[in-house]
């Protein structure tokens, strides 16, 4: 990958992890992000990205 | 193939006893001192341990005198306070890390050369350049912070006739060190602008940069630096964490909290062994207590 793709993808990279933590619930988000990894061959990150939190917690409220 | 530890004096830390820890070792210390103390030289004689006067302002010439006029095969490389717990060098020749322990808070720098000659750079703060470093068996304690305020003051002297990433980088971070949290937070920002890259530094420049957006309650440029800090590393679990104090302190929100808490833990179980720096309670201790007060708060009644 060139210097310059590799400068985009990672400014693109940054923007889905802004907004996914900004809100982690947010379903696109996640989306996006599982999809970059996806498509640049790290299927371990769209796993840790999708696993499950610990269900002994959930919002009541 | 012999070993010299090479501790250089500059100021007044605690040098007996990182004369003491290296002869429990078994090593051969070689001291040098930049401040040319009496003091320093009598506990160095009553030691038999070779002292060389040094009185010089850069740490990086004081370092390169001492290395020049230090006889042995393999070199390691210490701070008068520091204490050296573990030393196993490999035999093959090149530049080998160290990891610095300070309480909970591990981090690396090459602080060992084994058959091979090197220069270091930089009168404050110095290193060797190296394109190719390895890690070791080496692991050293760090003293407890000493006078911020005077490295401070000499680290703007530096900056100011030397500017360059180092320079500005400890400046920073002295700033961060000191509480001058707006100082920091300027230069910070003129680091980020100045030097764009995706390295360990920049990145916990903008790490640090998030820090000092908790504390000025400021989510959003705080979470636009996290973005950075985890495209370039998603397994560092101080990020995560980070990002689970601004929803938890700033927001309110403590599910998003619980989330990004418990993402500290599983992405931070699969990180390796490398140079970045590492906040040990980060990767389970804390994050686990902050899931537990998501829980009781999100759960009054359970």
């Amino acid at each position: 990958m060139s210097s310059q793709k590799a400068t985009t993808a990672l400014a693109t990279l940054c923007q889905y992890y802004a907004a996914y933590l900004a809100n982690p619930n947010n379903a696109a988000a996640e989306a996006e992000l599982a999809s970059y990894y996806a498509a640049n061959n790290m299927p371990d990150l769209v796993t840790l990205l999708k696993a499950k939190d610990d269900p002994g917690c959930t919002d009541s409220r | 193939m012999t070993l010299a530890v090479q501790i250089l004096v500059d100021g007044e830390p605690d040098l007996s006893a990182t004369l003491d820890q290296t002869a429990a070792l078994g090593l051969q210390a070689y001291v040098g001192d930049m401040r040319n103390n009496p003091e320093t030289h009598h506990m160095c004689r009553l030691r038999r341990v070779p002292y060389t006067p040094l009185a010089c302002s850069s740490r990086a010439d004081a370092r390169n005198r001492l290395w020049s006029a230090t006889p042995a095969d393999a070199h390691v490389f210490l701070n008068a306070g520091e204490m050296l717990h573990r030393c196993r060098l490999p035999a093959g020749k090149g530049f080998y890390l160290a990891s610095l322990v300070n309480n909970n808070l591990v981090s690396h720098e090459i602080r060992a050369a084994v058959g091979v000659t090197g220069t270091f750079q930089h009168r404050l703060f110095e290193q060797i350049e190296a394109t190719s470093v390895a890690n070791a068996d080496l692991v050293v304690v760090m003293p407890a912070f000493g006078n911020s305020q005077e490295m401070l003051r000499r680290c703007a002297e530096w900056a100011k006739e030397e500017k360059c990433f180092s320079s500005c980088y400890h400046l920073a971070m002295l700033q961060l060190a000191c509480g001058h949290i707006d100082q920091f937070m300027t230069s910070a920002r003129e680091i980020m602008f100045r030097y764009p890259e995706a390295d360990i530094p920049n990145t916990m420049v903008r790490y640090y940069y998030a820090l000092a957006c908790l504390h000025k309650n400021q989510p959003v440029p705080l979470f636009a630096a996290l973005g950075m800090c985890l495209a370039v590393n998603p397994f560092m679990a101080e990020f995560w964490c980070l990002a689970g104090d601004a929803h938890y302190h700033l927001l309110n929100n403590f599910g998003h909290a619980y989330r990004l808490y418990s993402k500290a833990i599983s992405f931070g179980r699969h990180r390796k062994v490398g140079r970045w720096p590492a906040d040990l309670d980060k990767y389970e201790e804390y994050p686990l207590k902050m899931m537990a007060s998501c829980c009781a708060i999100l759960n009054p009644n359970r």
